[in-house]
């Protein structure tokens, strides 16, 4: 992909390249790292991911003032935004991603204006970088897709949510089964801005997904919800964040996975709250199924409080299918296979509930029910 | 504002008062007179003279000497508490106070007797426990146990004298659950362990009250390393309980303990801990427990005092049926960070895990729950249950809760649960309408809040835990 000229970005892709130099590539020592095989990482050293990728949009608004372009475009709105929140030397990865970044899309709400977008991403080794930025009062309804795809992918968002702007962000992912894909989602949240996350984390070899969510104004809201399916030997990594930095501000995270065959996960889940940021209310749960006997599932949701007068909880469970369950669904003459269909899809029903676009819930069903049949 | 400020700084100054007048209780300080002391600092060298001066058999020499290799070898640990202060050459691994192991309390010398008197360890021992031992610095200075137990074939003696005397059995045992290699601190103590207690129950034999040991470190800049194992054989049973305290000096002590379990089938150990060291007081242990078949490992573990601790008592449910229950306390004050937690690692098939986990911070305290419950492909029907609670008291404390599941298997219920949070509101209101001050419906509801633990203990313990959150608690309303 040619990518502009613009010596802005030169240099700052410059400088991304120098901090992959020194830094270094995660090891088992690493915490984020403990349970994965991080060793094809290496390939990144040699693959530079200046790949093909190919992005499509759609866009719905009632405002003419709302710009939805190639960053590369419109490298004048892009560099007063990129990498402010996710910062290029945070780790290897990310260097990697800022070092290669080329494609991916700008998407600027004014004050008060409102849009839906939907977004369409192929890539083949790349580093997609998507800007939003949201003004005061905007609001913006997101769909993005990545279904095709090659190699190594590494993605990374930044939203930015100015006062009472409010973001429903959903991202579905289903790359063929040789995909490694890493994705990095970050938003920062002003005064009783609103963000909804929501994941469907289904395919690819290696995926894992990077969620943080900075609430820096007081007021600000934040719901993330994760619905994950491992099967085959794929590895399915989620890390959810909730950074509390101000007083009275409210998140929710609930994550929900099926683990079959081989397949492993890891979910991270963390609510760090700040000494100023008291009344804070934050809640964190992850549920996770096994299916088979190989599958593997690991938790750790973890709580950092500083601050004394907040109300921060977390649940967790791993099991299996409910034995009573399956016996009282298959004495009613069902097989085992369509029991374990029912129950999973009772599973993530409470979840899926909560998926208010039919479209986006109609095709989370699918893909679990397909899955669940293979 | 000005009244408000007045009863904080009224506040502050009621609690130095109490905070001197608990040290009253265990921050005495006896002079320092020695039979020997080696060198500051550690090197080759001393593990060598501390083997020599024991007149170990020389398989202990060797392990003493790789494990100080390892040690050496061994990074500091960079997650956790801040422990990267610790300067090793400034502590004195090994102080013998006596020249002998006393059998009786009058055999005790007298300096030492009255410590022990004063922390009302005779009385106890004659009020409720069929055995006891006290270790001052290096060395257990008594020990005694109740002559029927001893009949029953019972051996309850420190380390030390069960190696000696027990040598076949301490050899077969010792170091097989917590190998030297496990930790850098595991390391150390391995090098340099002198005390701590010896505790066989031989098949069937039911011991009904608890036998204690009491640690007190009295000097100053001094390194603690005791090392206990506790064998159960089938069908046995027994509660073990310990206390540490320590005076205040403005130099920091280190205490690096290893205690190893193993409990065979059909035993139950119930170990308690009441960790009371003082606030410069490093304390980092490690505890294990190998649980066979149908077997059951109870930690009850308190921390209030030390400046930082790091402790993880595990379980490792190695056969089909065991049990392992983990009870974790901690009060967390001014410049402490307790970082406590628990280990449940399932092995094999039907094995069941529940761990709880209580802590309290406050005056800038800072307790952290980090935690494992880990199942191996192929242990089926596992059930693991973990539960934490954590209190904040006031603005400026703080409270971690880092739990790891890590599970292999499907045939599994894996739950965990945790809350942070300050007192409620509404139940401080309640109280005082009911006629109680601030400060004393605060400490009703903590002690309720960690009421789980103090109904395992025997009465006069759970008496003297009561009393102590209440001397932590006083003052504590701004």
């Amino acid at each position: 992909m040619v990518v502009s000229s613009d010596v802005w970005l030169e240099e700052f892709r410059e400088n991304a390249r120098k901090e992959f130099q020194i830094q270094k590539f995660p090891t088992a020592k690493d915490e984020e790292w403990r349970y994965i095989d991080y060793k094809f990482l290496k390939q990144l050293e040699q693959i530079n991911l200046e790949g093909k990728s190919e992005i499509n949009f759609k866009l719905e608004t009632n405002s003419k003032a709302v710009i939805a372009t190639n960053i590369n475009k419109n490298f004048e709105i892009a560099k007063n935004y990129l990498g402010k929140i996710i910062s290029l030397n945070k780790d290897k990865l990310i260097s990697a991603h800022y070092a290669n970044i080329g494609d991916g899309l700008l998407l600027f709400l004014p004050k008060n204006s409102s849009a839906t977008l939907k977004l369409n991403i192929s890539a083949t080794n790349s580093a997609i970088h998507n800007l939003i930025v949201l003004e005061e009062g905007a609001k913006l309804n997101y769909f993005e897709n990545y279904e095709q795809g090659n190699g190594f992918v590494v993605d990374a968002t930044e939203i930015f949510a100015a006062e009472n702007s409010q973001i429903n962000f959903q991202s579905f992912q289903d790359f063929p089964q040789d995909v490694y894909h890493l994705s990095y989602k970050s938003a920062a949240l002003r005064r009783y801005a609103v963000c909804d996350w929501n994941f469907g984390c289904f395919g690819g070899q290696f995926s894992r997904w990077k969620i943080e969510t900075k609430l820096e104004g007081e007021g600000a809201q934040s719901e993330n919800i994760a619905v994950f399916f491992g099967s085959g030997k794929q590895h399915i990594d989620i890390t959810t964040i909730a950074q509390h930095i101000v007083p009275h501000t409210t998140n929710n995270i609930l994550a929900k996975g099926v683990m079959k065959d081989s397949s492993s996960s890891v979910f991270r889940g963390l609510i760090r709250i700040e000494k100023p940021a008291q009344k804070t209310d934050s809640y964190l749960a992850d549920h996770t199924l096994i299916l088979n006997k190989n599958a593997t599932a690991n938790s750790i949701p973890s709580l950092q409080i500083e601050a004394n007068d907040v109300r921060a909880t977390h649940g967790a469970t791993i099991g299996q299918l409910d034995k009573e369950q399956m016996f009282y669904l298959t004495s009613r003459g069902l097989s085992e296979k369509e029991a374990e269909k029912l129950i999973v899809s009772g599973f993530f029903e409470p979840v899926l509930q909560k998926i208010l676009n039919d479209e986006v819930r109609n095709r989370y069903q699918q893909v679990i029910g397909q899955r669940l049949s293979e | 504002m000005g009244s408000k400020e007045k009863v904080l700084s009224d506040a502050a100054q009621k609690q130095k008062l109490l905070l001197e007048k608990d040290y009253s209780k265990y921050g005495f300080k006896d002079p320092e007179q020695y039979v020997y002391r080696t060198p500051k600092g550690l090197s080759a060298e001393i593990v060598e003279e501390i083997s020599k001066i024991k007149g170990e058999p020389k398989w202990m020499t060797e392990f003493r000497l790789k494990a100080f290799e390892h040690f050496k070898s061994r990074p500091m640990p960079v997650w956790g508490a801040d422990i990267s202060k610790i300067n090793f050459d400034d502590f004195t691994y090994y102080i013998k106070p006596t020249e002998k192991k006393a059998k009786t309390w009058e055999e005790v010398p007298e300096t030492i007797r009255k410590t022990f008197d004063r922390l009302g360890i005779p009385e106890a021992e004659r009020k409720f426990l069929a055995g006891s031992g006290a270790m001052y610095e290096s060395e257990t200075v008594y020990h005694s146990i109740q002559d029927k137990l001893t009949k029953q074939g019972v051996i309850f003696t420190d380390m030390d004298s069960g190696l000696r005397e027990h040598e076949d059995v301490v050899r077969k045992f010792f170091s097989t659950v917590v190998p030297f290699t496990d930790n850098k601190f595991a390391a150390l103590n391995s090098a340099v362990w002198s005390g701590g207690s010896f505790l066989y129950v031989p098949e069937g034999v039911k011991i009904e009250l608890p036998l204690q040991a009491y640690f007190r470190i009295n000097a100053a800049r001094m390194g603690q390393f005791e090392r206990t194992l506790i064998i159960a054989e089938k069908n046995s049973s027994v509660h073990y309980l310990e206390s540490c305290t320590a005076p205040v000096y403005s130099t920091d002590s280190l205490h690096a303990a290893v205690v190893e379990i193993i409990a065979m089938p059909g035993s139950r150990i119930q170990y308690t801990t009441i960790q009371n060291w003082s606030s410069d007081v490093f304390n980092l242990v490690t505890k294990r427990a190998f649980a066979y078949d149908n077997s059951t490992v109870f930690w009850i573990d308190c921390n209030i005092g030390s400046k930082v601790t790091m402790k993880y008592p595990s379980v490792f449910l190695l056969g089909e049926g065991a049990k392992g229950e983990i009870l974790s306390v901690a009060f967390a004050s001014r410049g402490q960070h307790i970082d406590s937690g628990a280990k449940a690692v399932h092995l094999a098939p039907n094995t069941k895990s529940i761990i709880t986990s209580k802590s309290i911070s406050k005056d800038g305290g800072r307790t952290t729950y980090r935690g494992l419950v880990k199942v191996r492909r192929g242990a089926t029907g596992v059930k693991s249950n973990v539960r934490c609670d954590a209190l904040i008291l006031d603005e400026q404390s703080a409270s971690d809760t880092i739990p790891y599941m890590e599970i292999d298997e499907k045939d599994v219920t894996i739950q965990h649960e945790a809350t942070v949070g300050k007192i409620s509101e509404e139940q401080l209101f309640y109280l005082m309408s009911r006629g109680l001050k601030e400060n004393e419906a605060m400490s009703m509801i903590v002690r309720g809040f960690i009421e789980e633990f103090t109904k395992h203990l025997p009465l006069d313990y759970a008496v003297e835990m009561n009393r102590l959150i209440e001397i932590e608690m006083e003052g504590s309303v701004g």
